[in-house]
């Protein structure tokens, strides 16, 4: 009598090998533009489009929620230095405004991270999934 | 005679010998390859072992053969949690509720999928359904702990415990979340011996291994304030966790520039390499942990006193 056979598991698939725990992502978005800054504001939408893409080979049930957050984020990202800008005209303070584009920054740079922190905590879940099925395996 | 062997393979799955039920469980297929139970249990063994394509074929084989067991169904959503779905395994944990509404095993999964997705309030509304129909069962209980602890609520959940304990001193489950909570409270003493137990229950047991090292993070010199931080971040919320994190951003940067607008360019350079140190120390952290997790592991596993 033939022994009951159990069926192999699937070789990891080539795009696999390219996920990468999405702390990574947030600690690179934050550290990088210290030494470099990418062109084209890369500092801004590349760890985004990261995030999405690590978040798209996961398989994140929360992808769509991650795009969302990444779009949100960037427009908010886009328009709040416009925004600051209004608000002083408003009340009068617009000639003060170069003195205040460095605190327009770090509020600019607050906003990207919290953008960056939101996806990447979403897709941890399915990291340590990732990472236990693979440590595992 | 394949009866025999089943039970052995329960006996052995329990226990955590997941290669010996395994192949019991191979012979009673051979024997007969109908049995949907042996299935179902082989796509559990599997499951513990991370084969989860193979025990997804398993389970489905199950589930052709009997449809009508609530079991499968939770087998089932415990292969789907592997594979990142969810909400496929909430909506299978249903699907065995509605076969069987007085199964307590699919509301105290439910609770951990709704939990893990974040929807505290509907975590512990499951933990209620499940605590109203087996108030005894330690399961309950532990669940009932490890939902407070994870929502930082440690007084609850060690009440919790305490009450896992009293009712089954032994249970691994029960050792395990009050060395979590201990802790967590800092009495690592206390933890240590729970987590001691808990791995001479099981020795397999990855819950135990790494409540146990846990535990020898948060002595370490480097690793200590890392684990602790984290720990507590654990118990908040996505969005909490998030403002928090920003909130030191915004806070450190914007001190800096004040400082700099001040005329103190010194006293501004320290405070954003203090930030620079901190988020570097966070990046280092995480690598370190995991190595050292699984040395403590490798280490443990080899240890000739287990």
């Amino acid at each position: 009598m033939s022994r009951y056979r159990i069926i192999d598991e699937p070789k990891p698939k080539p795009q696999d090998y390219l996920i990468v725990n999405p702390i990574v992502i947030l600690l690179l978005g934050m550290i990088l533009p210290l030494f470099w800054q990418p062109p084209l504001y890369g500092r801004m939408w590349g760890p985004l489009l990261w995030a999405i893409v690590n978040g798209y080979l996961l398989g994140s049930p929360w992808l769509k929620y991650e795009i969302l957050i990444a779009i949100g984020g960037a427009a908010l990202w886009l328009s709040l230095p416009y925004a600051a800008l209004l608000a002083m005209s408003v009340f009068g303070q617009a000639h003060a405004f170069e003195s205040a584009i460095p605190y327009v920054r770090i509020a600019n740079q607050g906003v990207f991270f919290l953008t960056l922190y939101l996806m990447v905590l979403k897709q941890m879940l399915s990291y340590e999934i990732y990472a236990y099925r693979r440590e595992n395996h | 005679m394949h009866d025999h062997k089943l039970d052995l393979a329960v006996q052995n799955y329990r226990r955590g010998r997941y290669d010996a039920a395994i192949e019991q469980l191979r012979e009673v297929l051979s024997e007969d390859p109908q049995q949907a139970l042996a299935h179902a249990l082989l796509a559990a063994c599997l499951l513990a072992k991370s084969r989860v394509h193979a025990a997804l074929h398993e389970i489905k084989i199950a589930l052709q053969i009997d449809p009508g067991v609530p079991y499968f169904f939770l087998v089932n959503a415990r292969i789907e949690v592997f594979r990142n779905h969810i909400k496929q395994a909430i909506s299978l944990c249903h699907e065995a509720l509605a076969l069987d509404p007085e199964f307590c095993d699919a509301y105290l999964m439910l609770a951990d999928l709704e939990s893990m997705l974040g929807n505290r309030a509907v975590a512990l509304e499951q933990l209620q359904k499940a605590a109203g129909l087996e108030p005894e069962n330690v399961a309950v209980m532990v669940s009932f702990a490890d939902y407070h602890l994870r929502c930082g609520n440690y007084r609850q959940a060690e009440s919790h415990a305490r009450e896992a304990l009293a009712a089954h001193a032994q249970d691994e489950g029960a050792n395990i979340v009050m060395g979590k909570v201990k802790l967590a409270r800092g009495e690592v003493g206390e933890a240590l011996y729970h987590a001691k137990f808990a791995i001479a229950q099981n020795p397999g047991s990855a819950e135990a291994l790494r409540l146990f090292c846990d535990i020898k993070m948060r002595g370490n010199v480097i690793l200590g304030l890392w684990w602790r931080f984290n720990s507590w971040a654990a118990t908040l919320s996505n969005l909490k966790g998030a403002l928090v994190l920003i909130g030191a951003f915004l806070f450190f940067n914007l001190l800096a520039q004040i400082l700099v607008d001040l005329k103190y360019p010194a006293l501004a350079s320290a405070i954003s390499y203090t930030w620079l140190a901190l988020v570097l120390y966070s990046w280092v952290g995480l690598p370190m942990y995991y190595r050292a997790l699984q040395k403590e592991l490798k280490d443990f596993r080899f240890n000739p006193d287990f």
